[in-house]
């Protein structure tokens, strides 16, 4: 019956079970009557100092706080694995950036290879000349300063 | 959710406000030491346990957050170090010349006792007295679950919505943890109850 759906004692149902049951008002009173032996069971009374002990044990706290060195603000504990972190990330883009330096030589290196020579450099301040370098650059058989470096030597 | 002037203090005391802490010190020192006694079962333990519990409140402050009662995060507290007090004993169990002594007949435990032949017959204090023994002993005998259920119960007297927050568990199974621990405790004291 207390298991039930009649286990509210305040029930009319309950109520009619319970005067009409003696095992089950017996079992009531019995629970009843643990109950109030619990509720009634005295409690403990804090020792006097217990406030004190633990607002001063603050105040210790607040203390050591203030006195602490700069250095013990720095969270250590995440420290190092944040320093690994960054380490990691700037090996990783150091990498990376290698590779792609290695490639972007390599694309350089196909692209002077095709490039058309150019002996005369003055040429090179003539817009309309670099326009049309590829056509003018086979026709150039000599190059002025070359020329000009025979004559100081020779001089 | 209704004013509750704990929380209020409370946030005065995430602050660093501890004129408003020593307030809620003084307010649940009683409950607090009481639910920790009611589990550890030593006095001078549970003065330290609360003790504990108090500075824990005071290291956290920061993280408290008015979205429920103080109370219910008061006792949330209360139950973790009580449950890592109950499981450090078990790692490290001790000899107590209070545990009850085995009955070899029936398998049953009773406190210690030492017979004395000059005994009078028991006044209503000393019947009284044993009662409260006999409720502590069987308090202790309880399940963590549904003990810490009813002392919440009891000392604070905490509604069932916020006993299941302390439990973190759902309201219907805190009604069951109260029935069973209330059933375990009829058939306990049942022997010991006046009619």
């Amino acid at each position: 019956m207390l298991d039930g759906p009649a286990a509210d004692p305040a029930s009319a149902p309950a109520r009619q079970h319970l005067a009409a049951c003696p095992d089950c008002a017996a079992a009531w009173r019995d629970y009843e009557s643990a109950w109030k032996a619990f509720l009634s069971a005295p409690e403990v009374d804090p020792s006097s100092n217990f406030t004190a002990r633990v607002m001063s044990w603050i105040d210790g706290e607040e203390r050591k706080q203030a006195a602490r060195p700069w250095f013990s603000l720095i969270p250590w504990r995440w420290l190092a694995p944040a320093t690994a972190a960054v380490m990691l990330l700037v090996a990783t883009t150091g990498i990376w950036t290698t590779y792609q330096w290695d490639a972007d030589q390599a694309v350089s290196q196909e692209l002077a290879a095709n490039l058309p020579v150019v002996q005369h450099l003055e040429l090179l301040s003539d817009f309309d000349v670099i326009s049309n370098l590829d056509r003018i650059a086979p026709q150039l058989d000599h190059d002025p300063i070359e020329e000009m470096l025979n004559a100081l030597w020779n001089s | 959710m209704p004013f509750d002037p704990d929380t209020e203090l409370m946030l005065k005391v995430r602050r660093g406000n501890a004129a408003a802490f020593e307030t809620l010190v003084i307010k649940y020192q009683r409950p607090v030491i009481n639910t920790v006694y009611r589990s550890v079962g030593d006095l001078t333990e549970a003065e330290d346990l609360a003790q504990n519990v108090f500075v824990q409140v005071w290291k956290v402050r920061n993280r408290y957050k008015p979205t429920a009662k103080f109370s219910t995060w008061l006792f949330t507290i209360v139950r973790n170090i009580c449950l890592n007090e109950v499981r450090r004993r078990a790692r490290h169990p001790t000899d107590s010349l209070d545990k009850p002594m085995t009955n070899a007949d029936d398998g049953s435990e009773t406190p210690w006792q030492v017979p004395d032949p000059h005994a009078k017959p028991p006044s209503n204090e000393t019947l009284d007295a044993e009662l409260r023994r006999r409720v502590d002993a069987a308090l202790s005998s309880l399940p963590e679950a549904q003990r810490t259920a009813m002392l919440l119960l009891r000392h604070q007297n905490m509604p069932y919505e916020e006993i299941a927050k302390v439990m973190r568990c759902s309201l219907s199974a805190t009604k069951s943890l109260i029935h069973r621990a209330r059933t375990l405790l009829r058939d306990q004291l049942k022997p010991y109850l006046r009619p």
